[in-house]
Order: C-alpha cells, then sequence, then structure tokens
C-alpha cells in the first residue's frame, strides 16, 4: 500500500476527465452562442448551473463503489420505468408529445436517466449470466430492455426509442454472443429495408445466404429466419403506417431534403448550408448569419453541431470529433481493462450510448441520417440529458477508479 | 471496438470536410440569399426640355402596390380581400402575386399608379392585409402633349434581374426620344443590402455589404422649341398630317408634329391592352409618327430634283422654253399639266414658279429615270436621314436599279419617269426627307437632323453634345442658285403658286405640290425655307386630303417660318416686299442679298 504505483492508480481515468470537462466547455460556448442569437441568454446560464449539478453527479458517481452499483441496479431501473409511467399518465405534451415531467420546481425527460438505469441492469443481468450465452440470453435482455422502450415509443418519441435497442445490442456484443445472433436481429430489419427498396432484395438475400452457410445456420435455422423476415414485410409496411406523419416526414426527408424545402427538408437545408458555409475556420463566434439571424431551427438543441460547424468551421467540428474519439476510445479501453465484469459492461453500455448518440446527431446535421431528435452529448442544451451524460461518464470514471476491485 | 467508433468518426470528418471545405462556395451562397435582402434603388429618370429650358416631359409622383408572396402565401383572405378592394379578379390577383414565385420574401410589383380612392382604402385595412405595401414612384407627364410623338413613351420594364432575385421595376422607354436617350435617361439603379432574420424581419443594413449609389437619370436637352410646336399645332387645327422644321444652321428640329396624336397620359402608367389594340388598329394610324414613318408621293415639291438634275447635265439652258398646252402625248398616253389651260412658254424659272407640269415631263424625258433617281439620293431621299428618333422610313427614289427589281429588267415603261418627273409614280419620300433636301437647297449643306441637342448629369452638370453632322451637297453652287430663285419666286411673284403667301417683311422661299392619293382626296404638300437670302429654317407640311399645296399647307408652312423669323429677329420690321417687285427683279435672291443684310445686321450674330 505504500507503493506510489499504487497510489497513482487509485486516481480516475484524467484523459476522460479532461474530454468530459472539454466538452462540457465547449457545450456552454456553444450555448451561449445560441443565446446570443435568441437575445436571451437565461439557456446559458441555466446550462451553466446544471453543467455544476452535473459535474457534481458525476463526481459522487465517481467515488461510489461497483457493489453499489450492483446492489441497486434492478431498484434504479423499477424507479425508471415508475417514472416513465408517470409521464405517460401526468407528463406535459410539447412538439405533440409527452416527454416531460413537471416536478413543480424543475421539468425532467425521464426517458434520459432511464438509459443509464437500463445500462446498469442489463450489465447485472448479463454479468449474473453463468450459463453459455444462448437465445435464452437474448430473449431475456429484450424482455427487460421491452418496458422501457415501449413507453418511450408511446410518448411518442421514437428516436429516443431507437436508443434502447441499440444498447441491447451493444451490451450483447460486449458479453460475447456468437455474430449469427446479430445477422438474426438485423435480418428482419434488412427485410424491411427491401421492403421499401424492393431492387435491393436480390443482392441481399444472396449475401445472406453466403453469410448463413459460413455461419454455419442449420435448415431448420433458416426457415425459421425465413419466417421472420416474411413477417416483417408484412408487419413492417403496416407499423408505417401507424407512425405518425412528422415521423414518417423526418424518415423520409434526409433522403432528399430538397423534395421538400419549406416543409420537412427545411431543417436540413438550413443545418447543411449552416455547417457548410463555415468552412475551414468558421465565421466567428456569435457571428454565424445562419445561426445569429435564426434561420437554422432548433439551434441550442438538436442542431447546436450545426452552429458549431458555422461559426467554428472545419476547426472546430473536427475538433469536436476528436475529443469525442478520445472518449469513446478511453471508455471502451477502461470497460477492458476493469476486472469486475459488471462494471465493464456497464461502462462499455455507457460508451456506446454515447457514442450512439454523438454519431445519430452529426448525422442528422450533415443531412446523412434521419431527423431523429437525439441530442448531441455535452453539446445540446438541456439539464436531464447534460447531466445523464456527465453521470454516464461518472461511471466509466467509476470503472477505471475501482478497475483493479473484483 | 474503439476503433470501431474512432473508424466511424473519421467517416464523419472526411464527410465535413467535403462539407466544409470542397462545397462551402455553394452552402456560403445559400447562407447569403438567406440573409441578405437586396433592395433596388430606384433612380429619378431625366426631364426632356426644349430649347429655351420648359419641361415637356417630367416625372410624376404616383403609387404603386407590393405585395410580398412569402407573407401572403399562408392568407388567402388577405388576398381575397384586397382582390375584393382592387375590383380585380381573384385567380388573376394571386397570377400577378406569384409571379416570381411565392417562396420569395422580396416585394412584387402587383400594380402601378394606384388611384388615390384606392390607396386611402387598404391604408384603413392594412393591419388586414399584412404583406402589402406602398412605395412611391415616378411616373412620367407631358406638359406638352403636342409634342407626344417625337417624346415617344415609356412603359413597364420588363423583368430585370438585378441581384438576387431583385428586380428593377419602374419605367423604361419604349418608343421615341424616351427609347432613343434610354441609357441615359433611365439612370442606373442603386443596390442596397438588408439583412433580414427568419421571420424576413429586417435587422438594418448589412455591415459587410456597401450600398451601391444610384444614378439619376441625365436630363435632355432638345432643340425643339415648345412654342413652335404649340404654334404649328394650332395652324394644323387637328388636320391629319406632318409638320417638321429644322435649324438649318445645325440641323437642329425646331418643330416635329405628327396629327392625328394620342393622349400621353394613358402612356404614364401600365397600358390596359385593350386601349392599346384601340390606338394600334385605329385608321387613322394615331401612333405613326408620320413626320418620320409617313410615306407620301411629294408631287410637285419634287420638281427641284428634275430642275437640279437637268442643270448639272447641262441638259437646259437659260434659253430653253417649252410650251405648255395643258398636256403631252407620250407614247399612247396623255399627260395632263394640272393647270388645263396650260401655261404657254415656260422657261426654267416659271417652270418652278407656276410648276409647270408639262414643262417637267419635258425634263423628266430627258433625265430619264436612272439619272433622276441619282439626284433624288443626293438630295437625301431613299435614304434614313438619320434622324435621332427609333424608327425612320427610307422612302423610295427610284432608279434603273430600283425599276428593274420592282418590275423585273426592262419589263418597265421608260415613260415612267414622266409620273417620277412630278413626284408621282413610285417615288415615296418622308416629310423629313423633305425638309433635309430642302435645307440641302437652301445650304448647298446635307445636313443629318437632331431632335437632342445635349445631355447634362444633374448631378454633376457635366454634358453630352450630341454633335451636328453636316456634309456638302454634290451640287454646283451655280445650280442651286437657279433653283433658290425658283423658289423665291414660288411664294414673291404673282403667278407663283404660292403667292398668296408673300410677307412684307420677310422674303420665304418654297415650293408647293399636290400629290395624287389613291385612297382619297389629295394630299397638299408645302416645303419651304426662310428667310431666303440667309436661310435659318427649313420646313415641310404634309396636310393629308388637303388637296391643294397652295390653299392648304403652304399658309401653315409660311406662318411657322414667319413665327420663328420674327423670333430670330426682333427688331424692326424687314423691308417690304412691295418695295423689292417693284424693281426690274433679274434675280431676286441678288436683289435680297444687297439689301436684307443692313437690316438683319443689328441683331444677326
Amino acid at each position: 500500500m505504500n507503493e506510489p504505483v499504487s497510489i497513482k492508480r487509485a486516481f480516475p481515468d484524467t484523459t476522460i476527465i479532461a474530454m468530459l470537462v472539454a466538452l462540457g466547455l465547449v457545450g456552454l460556448a456553444l450555448v451561449y452562442s445560441a443565446g446570443v442569437a435568441k437575445g436571451n441568454l437565461s439557456i446559458f446560464y441555466k446550462q451553466s448551473l446544471f453543467f455544476g449539478i452535473g459535474v457534481i453527479a458525476a463526481s459522487v458517481l465517481t467515488v461510489t463503489p461497483p457493489k453499489f452499483f450492483y446492489a441497486l441496479a434492478y431498484v434504479v431501473y423499477v424507479m425508471a420505468l415508475f417514472f416513465l409511467g408517470a409521464v405517460l399518465i401526468l407528463g406535459s405534451v410539447g412538439f405533440g408529445a409527452r416527454r416531460w415531467l413537471d416536478l413543480g420546481f424543475l421539468v425532467v425527460q425521464p426517458s434520459e436517466p432511464a438509459k443509464l438505469a437500463l445500462i446498469i441492469a442489463l450489465s447485472r443481468l448479463l454479468a449474473d449470466w453463468r450459463k453459455k450465452p444462448s437465445w435464452k440470453l437474448v430473449g431475456a435482455v429484450g424482455l427487460l430492455a421491452m418496458p422501457a422502450f415501449v413507453m418511450i415509443l408511446m410518448q411518442p418519441d421514437l428516436g429516443t426509442s431507437t436508443v434502447f435497442p441499440v444498447i441491447c445490442l451493444a451490451m450483447l456484443a460486449w458479453h460475447g454472443i456468437p455474430a449469427r445472433y446479430f445477422l438474426m436481429l438485423l435480418l428482419p430489419f434488412l427485410a424491411l429495408i427491401t421492403v421499401a427498396l424492393p431492387y435491393l432484395v436480390v443482392p441481399m438475400l444472396l449475401t445472406g445466404l453466403y453469410w448463413l452457410k459460413r455461419a454455419g445456420v442449420n435448415w431448420l435455422g433458416l426457415a425459421v429466419m425465413i419466417l421472420i423476415c416474411l413477417g416483417a414485410s408484412v408487419v413492417g409496411p403496416k407499423a408505417w403506417d401507424h407512425l405518425e406523419p412528422y415521423q414518417q416526414r423526418r424518415l423520409t426527408s434526409f433522403i432528399d431534403p430538397a423534395a421538400d424545402p419549406l416543409g420537412s427538408g427545411y431543417q436540413v437545408i438550413q443545418s447543411q448550408v449552416a455547417i457548410g458555409s463555415g468552412g475551414f475556420a468558421g465565421r466567428g463566434f456569435c457571428k454565424g448569419t445562419q445561426t445569429q439571424l435564426r434561420f437554422l431551427p432548433q439551434q441550442h438543441t438538436d442542431f447546436i453541431f450545426s452552429l458549431a460547424g458555422e461559426e467554428f468551421g472545419f476547426l472546430g467540428t473536427s475538433f469536436i470529433l476528436l475529443l469525442y474519439s478520445i472518449l469513446i476510445w478511453r471508455g471502451y479501453q477502461s470497460a477492458n481493462q476493469i476486472r469486475n465484469q459488471f462494471m465493464g459492461l456497464a461502462a462499455a453500455g455507457m460508451t456506446a450510448m454515447l457514442f450512439y448518440h454523438s454519431v445519430i446527431n452529426i448525422g442528422m446535421a450533415m443531412g446523412n441520417l434521419p431527423v431523429t431528435g437525439l441530442p448531441l452529448p455535452f453539446l445540446s442544451y438541456g439539464g436531464t440529458f447534460l447531466i445523464t451524460c456527465l453521470a454516464a461518464g461518472g461511471v466509466l470514471l467509476s470503472a477505471s477508479l475501482h478497475r483493479r476491485t473484483y | 471496438m474503439g476503433g470501431l467508433a474512432v473508424a466511424v468518426y473519421v467517416v464523419i470528418v472526411l464527410r465535413l470536410f467535403f462539407l466544409q471545405m470542397v462545397s462551402r462556395p455553394a452552402f456560403l451562397k445559400k447562407a447569403e440569399a438567406n440573409r441578405i435582402r437586396v433592395e433596388v434603388l430606384e433612380p429619378s429618370r431625366g426631364g426632356i426640355f426644349d430649347r429655351q429650358g420648359q419641361q415637356l416631359v417630367e416625372n410624376r409622383p404616383s403609387v404603386t402596390l407590393y405585395a410580398r408572396p412569402w407573407t401572403l402565401k399562408n392568407n388567402p383572405a388577405a388576398v381575397k380581400a384586397l382582390a375584393g378592394y382592387m375590383e380585380l379578379d381573384e385567380k388573376e390577383l394571386r397570377e400577378r402575386i406569384g409571379r416570381r414565385g411565392w417562396f420569395t420574401f422580396s416585394p412584387i410589383a402587383v400594380q402601378c399608379d394606384i388611384p388615390f380612392t384606392l390607396l386611402a382604402v387598404l391604408e384603413a385595412h392594412q393591419i388586414d392585409l399584412n404583406g402589402i405595401e406602398f412605395k412611391m414612384e415616378f411616373k412620367r407627364a407631358y406638359p406638352l402633349p403636342e409634342a407626344v410623338h417625337l417624346l415617344g413613351y415609356v412603359g413597364e420594364r420588363s423583368t430585370e434581374d438585378i441581384e438576387g432575385g431583385a428586380e428593377r421595376t419602374g419605367l423604361t422607354g419604349k418608343h421615341g426620344l424616351e427609347r432613343v436617350y434610354e441609357k441615359y435617361l433611365s439612370g442606373e439603379p442603386g443596390i442596397r443590402y438588408v439583412q433580414v432574420d427568419v421571420s424576413g424581419k429586417s435587422r438594418g443594413l448589412a455591415p459587410d455589404m456597401p450600398e451601391v449609389q444610384k444614378k439619376n437619370g441625365w436630363n435632355l436637352y432638345l432643340n425643339i422649341d415648345g412654342n413652335l410646336q404649340r404654334r404649328a399645332y394650332e395652324l394644323m387645327a387637328g388636320r391629319p398630317g406632318a409638320v417638321i422644321a429644322m435649324q438649318v444652321e445645325d440641323g437642329g428640329i425646331l418643330t416635329m408634329l405628327s396629327l392625328p396624336d394620342y393622349d400621353p397620359t394613358i402612356f404614364s402608367g401600365v397600358v390596359s391592352p385593350k386601349v392599346w389594340n384601340q390606338l394600334a388598329t385605329d385608321p387613322d394610324h394615331p401612333l405613326l409618327n408620320r413626320t418620320v414613318q409617313g410615306q407620301y408621293p411629294p408631287g410637285s415639291t419634287y420638281k427641284m430634283v428634275v430642275l437640279t438634275g437637268v442643270l448639272e447635265e447641262g441638259l437646259l439652258t437659260d434659253n430653253s422654253r417649252v410650251t405648255c398646252r395643258g398636256g403631252l402625248q407620250v407614247g399612247n398616253r396623255f399627260f395632263l399639266c394640272w393647270n388645263k389651260r396650260g401655261h404657254g412658254v415656260v422657261d426654267w424659272r416659271k417652270g418652278i414658279q407656276m410648276s409647270c407640269d408639262v414643262f417637267f415631263y419635258h425634263q423628266g424625258l430627258s433625265l430619264g429615270v436612272d439619272r433622276m433617281g441619282g439626284y433624288a439620293r443626293r438630295l437625301g431621299f431613299g435614304a434614313k436621314t438619320g434622324i435621332d428618333f427609333d424608327v425612320e422610313s427610307k422612302g423610295v427614289a427610284p432608279d434603273a436599279a430600283y425599276m428593274d427589281k420592282r418590275y423585273g429588267k426592262n419589263k418597265w415603261a421608260k415613260g415612267q419617269v414622266v409620273n417620277h418627273a412630278i413626284g408621282q409614280g413610285e417615288v415615296l419620300v418622308t416629310p423629313a426627307q423633305l425638309m433635309v433636301y430642302t435645307a440641302a437647297i437652301a445650304t448647298g449643306n446635307l445636313i443629318k437632323p437632331r431632335l437632342g441637342d445635349f445631355l447634362e448629369n444633374p448631378k454633376t452638370g457635366e454634358r453630352i453634345y450630341i454633335e451636328p453632322d453636316i456634309k456638302k451637297v454634290n451640287i454646283s453652287a451655280a445650280t442651286l442658285a437657279k433653283i433658290r430663285e425658283g423658289m423665291t419666286a414660288v411664294v414673291n411673284e404673282p403667278g407663283g403658286t404660292a403667292f398668296r403667301q408673300h410677307r412684307r417683311d420677310m422674303v420665304l422661299a418654297g415650293k408647293t405640290g399636290t400629290s395624287q392619293n389613291p385612297h382619297g382626296k389629295d394630299h397638299a404638300l408645302f416645303v419651304g425655307y426662310g428667310p431666303a437670302d440667309n436661310p435659318k429654317i427649313a420646313v415641310a407640311v404634309v396636310v393629308e386630303h388637303g388637296e391643294h399645296g397652295s390653299s392648304t399647307a403652304a399658309p401653315i408652312a409660311c406662318s411657322l417660318m414667319e413665327q420663328y423669323i420674327h423670333d430670330l429677329y426682333p427688331g424692326p420690321p424687314l423691308p417690304s416686299f412691295a418695295a423689292l417687285v417693284e424693281k426690274p427683279v433679274t434675280t431676286v435672291s441678288d436683289s435680297l442679298d444687297q439689301q436684307l443684310p443692313d437690316s438683319l445686321g443689328s441683331t444677326d450674330e
């Protein structure tokens, strides 16, 4: 215990801390600029306060021992489900959906912390699974995530609901289930795509059969899979009809934003114009015309990356991506290095969640992915989400701090 | 897994590189189009003034109604209400507002020159009509409606993009001087860049884009004498025809009148197709500027061409005589003289003075078609005068080549020349050509007529002069002197066809003409210049269906010249003509040369 090495090792990952702080500060700067554009800096002050709260939350989580997370995993998840249920009944309506819970002194969005709760609960489920990974395990994971997924879909919040299956898949992958399971899980979605774009059927079928043969699937399994795919092809279009028109438009408009430049394509076009007009060095802090004259919609929330692109240019956007890369890289590293399987799963889940959010949001801002309304971690305005992201960072730090603990 | 994540981020950075570095210009352009509203600053159109500085065309303030399509797009009730107030079909109104698309923030002109009553109604309801605006603009007003043909008219500019979808509105010259000097009169529009936010609200001038100053149109000063123009209008007393007069020193047009005319105010704003069709299909052709577009057989006014030809060619001497018995048999046709009783023995001087047709039949036959056409061209016929007007007819001065072309080689009778000799047949001239020809006889110079004198920059006072263009006419001085003598005799000697027009205080010269008109009564013509010894003004008058040049056209032309010369020399009256005629007159112009300068000298030069 007197060895200096062990003292050094008893400190959380400084790189992750640096990335969290750097991203947080960049986020505050961007929200400040959005506030200037709004002519009201209150969002900046609020975000600063949330950042402070988030830092405290992250610090508390950092020093929390893994066994504590383990013990409370299901309790926290049940609480999260309770809040999600409460939103459906008592939630306040905004943008045509019930997403917020007014607690009197503050408004929270329970779907954000629910992501963390699911990750912790899944970590415990997977860590407790002593047998070989099997379809049973996949089924158990699916069952655990289902209530949260369905309740968020009912809000409705399509974008956020997609995070839950992604978390499940990422953690199953981390746990080490065989690749063919993934293929099978993804196959219905591929079948759906072929319904929308029929000319893809033949190449996809051929690649699929080739892969299945290599993966060594028996013919019964293949028959089951084909049935599932056919089912998806029948159910898919019906499900599409059940989507709200705004959801349909969002999903399709990214393919060709110019088709409806003043409707659903408007946001995407203005976002691309903002990013593109930034050039190499950007148009200057608080000087982007798309942002400051408010041609860029949702500039402090969903499209804050476009604000960064406009005002700080390629330098700014690639710097932000560098910060994300280092954070995600270190996140997976600390998940790898940890001896406690539960904490490793939790760290991997948190990292995957942050990664998924960043890619979907930036892809949307660049006009390459549908407008799903997923916020950008650490940068988008929104108290619940910022605190959630910093808390996820706290779990990562806890994992790095307790990497030698079993 | 970390490696996979970083690879995805690298792909994103590559995409960002493409968006921000490669396609930046296109996106920057779109960003600028978002934020900049280009406003056109209309320059005020230059005025037009006569030689005394009185304004012939001025700008009259009027109100134009504008609409913002983007704002009105989602407000059909306002469009409907507006259509109601304007008493316009809603569909037509929608077409007007949406003619440049409904997604533009820039205001679109819906109707210019809206009446005051409509303006009052619209202003009262402006709260419900969000998206409409009024703009003060200028229309043209014509304080001297008698000058309508030469001034021409303006019309709505067809859409002309300045920049970024902003269009220049206002007026553009469509005809006449308004069109000829459009480049100077219209000025250059300024451009103002206004920064707007997403709701289309102005955020002030764009700080990084300086305003482009507008340049107001230049003022045009004419050679036209407004008073003389008015006088010509009075003298014509509404009869259809043309009067054109020119200063012979430099070609400045003093008067250019064509009748029937039209009300210039109908062109000051938007002309309705109905009114336009009515004007365009009127059998009297009120839109035609007869002074330069009207083509008439010149009749006897053409006889100086024939006389010039035979004198120049040496086919006629002072002693040559022709006996007129009221007509001449040429081939199987008998050509009458206008005086069926005949003029008796006629020499060149009497031939002009009395306008004896038989004398000129003989001269025509000896000169021939081709040479006659050649002399006509030397005197300015068969070609445009080059006047600064946008349309002009060439007329016809037939020579052998023309006749060959028209009838086929050698398919025409040489006897046609008999018709040409009295300005009939194929010969066609414009009043402007007649005036230039008269001035050429009077001065020995072929002068290009100029309506414009100079253009003046209203700001700097810089002037651009429309330079005179004067060429020596290719006719010997001796011949010209004889022609002048004959023309002076026409007005000033008993027996001259215009003797009734002689003045006591000045000596005018001229030639009457009556041209046969297959469509009705004959046209009356007169060409003249004065004072005979020291020409200042040349004039040509055509009175359609006026029957006799001597009785209808000559009084108009001579009164006009009289007024001009009086205005020019306000000194003591000129010596009476009676004193001159008592002398044994050999050459009238010689005696004038001796007598007139003394009295003119006091004020001349």
